[in-house]
């Protein structure tokens, strides 16, 4: 016990000597994460964005040494193009002045500047990348697209084909006509 | 060039459609078909539509001068974006029908033939979301001849986790003695001096015990915010009925019913049978906030009755083999049947119904009553 304290006596200086040092590595240096795309374009991002893409988490869990050297985290099932525009989103949504209605600002524009295809890209990505907040959103937001849709709209939608045969078909219109049901 | 989405991104995608939309998607294409009528697509749907609770509301359809029993679900959510709205598609019964309960978005109305000898009752379950309707349970009857007095029976339904099934359970007293009963007592809130003149309402409002009665000129809700600790009552309402527009005749008004609270806790919503309009009204400020669900058609009662959309029911029972799907049995509800119990002689039953008093010696010479919430009221004993 007696020889607990006194080396607990004698190390706050040290220590607080030791942090000073980190912190100023940590804002000089630390604070941001190499990211490399499937199109091989590397990226500088804040640790504390990069940090909530699970497929990062994981990554440095197997290899913690990446997170301090000059080796790029490879994202392979992501482009640079949805990875700028997953920037983009986490970077609105995690800046602290950003108030509940600017953020509804930012999504209904961040979704109107992307079609269909893309979406859909972006949704694979973030799936890749597992970020939660933003799958949330994508799919909801499909979701959405999809409202009150027919059928024929959902089918080109997704690029689904028709199998069913004509009087299967006309056996399901009967029984949903009450649904909308809407055949082409 | 579109890649197509893989399964399990659909599932996360269609989880979030509602049930009418997703009966319409059925006809996409089979494999479509077959992950809507999943049993842990269903399950995932209902998780996230308990959040969109929806409201059914019953009523009285006169249209060319024929009286029809109709039913119309909507969404709160809707309602409350459209306070003026009217109802829109509803479903018109072919009987008179008494809904028992709802319970995971399954609807079990009742039907009866009354005569002077017997009694006969049987039930049917539907699924508003999906428009699907069982076949009629057997029926079953009752002479009062057979029960000593007083005749009392009820009926319950509800949805037993353990089996994964849904019951109906007629209870009755029939030539049974009332003494060994095993009941649950509860204390009255600590604000009620005596038990009200009326049978005060009880039901669960998110996952609380929730009474509802009437004093002097206001309607009064408490709250049991922790099941069976009686200083846990909490006022949540004391609002006068002016507010709530219901008009007091002879001292006795018709009282509201509580339909559901807003997830913040500051709005509660209630229905008003006396003018046919629905209320909400804010629990910190109590004040009138606006009409819904104002009626197209000509109505008299409208019964209203929450649940959320629930795409099928009793997966257990009903697997459907990948690729094997016939359309004509995908949406199908088992018809019910119906458990009668007496009220002793079941250990499972003991303790279904509660007394309400001040103290405990109050409630041994109360005289208990079951009521429409008992099952639910079981099923928090059990979880507490």
């Amino acid at each position: 016990m007696a020889e607990e304290t006194e080396s607990t006596k004698t190390e706050p200086l040290k220590t607080a000597e030791e942090e000073f040092k980190k912190l100023e590595i940590t804002e000089e240096e630390e604070s941001e994460l190499k990211l490399e795309t499937s199109d091989h374009v590397t990226f500088m991002v804040e640790a504390s964005i990069a940090m909530k893409f699970g497929a990062v988490q994981q990554y440095l869990e197997v290899s913690p040494a990446a997170s301090a050297s000059a080796t790029a985290i490879p994202l392979h099932n992501v482009a640079s193009r949805e990875l700028i525009l997953i920037l983009e989103y986490y970077r609105m949504h995690d800046w602290v002045d950003a108030g509940e209605r600017d953020l509804k600002e930012f999504d209904e524009r961040f979704l109107k500047d992307l079609n269909y295809e893309e979406l859909k890209e972006l949704l694979l990505a973030a799936n890749y990348l597992n970020v939660e907040k933003l799958f949330n959103f994508l799919t909801k937001s499909i979701a959405n697209i999809i409202r009150n849709k027919d059928v024929e709209f959902v089918r080109t939608f997704f690029g689904i084909d028709n199998d069913y045969t004509p009087e299967e078909e006309a056996a399901y219109r009967e029984e949903n006509a009450w649904a909308g049901v809407k055949f082409v | 060039m579109s890649r197509p989405l893989p399964e399990e991104l659909l599932v996360e995608i269609l989880s979030w459609v509602s049930v009418k939309d997703l009966m319409r998607y059925r006809c996409v294409s089979k494999s479509w078909s077959s992950l809507i009528f999943d049993p842990t697509f269903i399950k995932l749907h209902h998780q996230k539509s308990s959040k969109n609770t929806h409201i059914l509301l019953t009523f009285r359809d006169y249209e060319n001068d024929e009286s029809r029993y109709s039913a119309a679900p909507c969404s709160i959510h809707d309602l409350l974006e459209n306070p003026s709205s009217t109802i829109g598609a509803c479903h018109r019964f072919n009987h008179d029908y008494i809904v028992l309960g709802v319970c995971n978005g399954l609807v079990c109305l009742q039907d009866s033939y009354r005569g002077d000898v017997f009694e006969e009752y049987w039930v049917r379950f539907w699924n508003p979301a999906t428009r699907v309707m069982s076949e009629e349970s057997p029926h079953i009857r009752l002479c009062s001849s057979d029960y000593n007095y007083p005749y009392l029976f009820m009926f319950g339904f509800g949805y037993d986790d353990w089996s994964d099934t849904y019951q109906v359970v007629l209870l009755d007293n029939k030539s049974h003695q009332m003494e060994n009963e095993s009941y649950s007592y509860l204390s009255m809130p600590d604000g009620l001096f005596k038990v009200p003149p009326d049978v005060p309402a009880l039901e669960i409002l998110k996952g609380c015990l929730c009474l509802s009665h009437h004093h002097e000129t206001h309607f009064v809700v408490w709250l049991m915010k922790e099941f069976r600790d009686e200083k846990s009552w909490t006022q949540l309402l004391n609002v006068g009925y002016e507010h709530l527009h219901i008009h007091v005749l002879h001292g006795f008004p018709t009282l509201p019913v509580i339909l559901c609270m807003s997830r913040n806790d500051d709005t509660v919503l209630l229905a008003n049978y006396d003018v046919d309009i629905s209320t909400s009204i804010n629990v910190h400020c109590p004040c009138y906030m606006g009409m819904l669900g104002r009626k197209k058609v000509a109505t008299n009662v409208l019964r209203y009755t929450r649940y959320q959309e629930r795409i099928r029911h009793g997966e257990r029972t009903e697997k459907l083999g990948k690729g094997s799907v016939t359309h004509r049995n995908d949406a199908s509800l088992h018809p019910p049947t119906i458990c009668h119990l007496g009220m002793r002689g079941n250990e499972k039953m003991g303790g279904c119904r509660l007394a309400l008093g001040r103290n405990r010696s109050d409630m041994d010479s109360a005289e208990p009553y079951p009521t429409q919430s008992r099952l639910s009221a079981d099923r928090a004993t059990e979880s507490d």
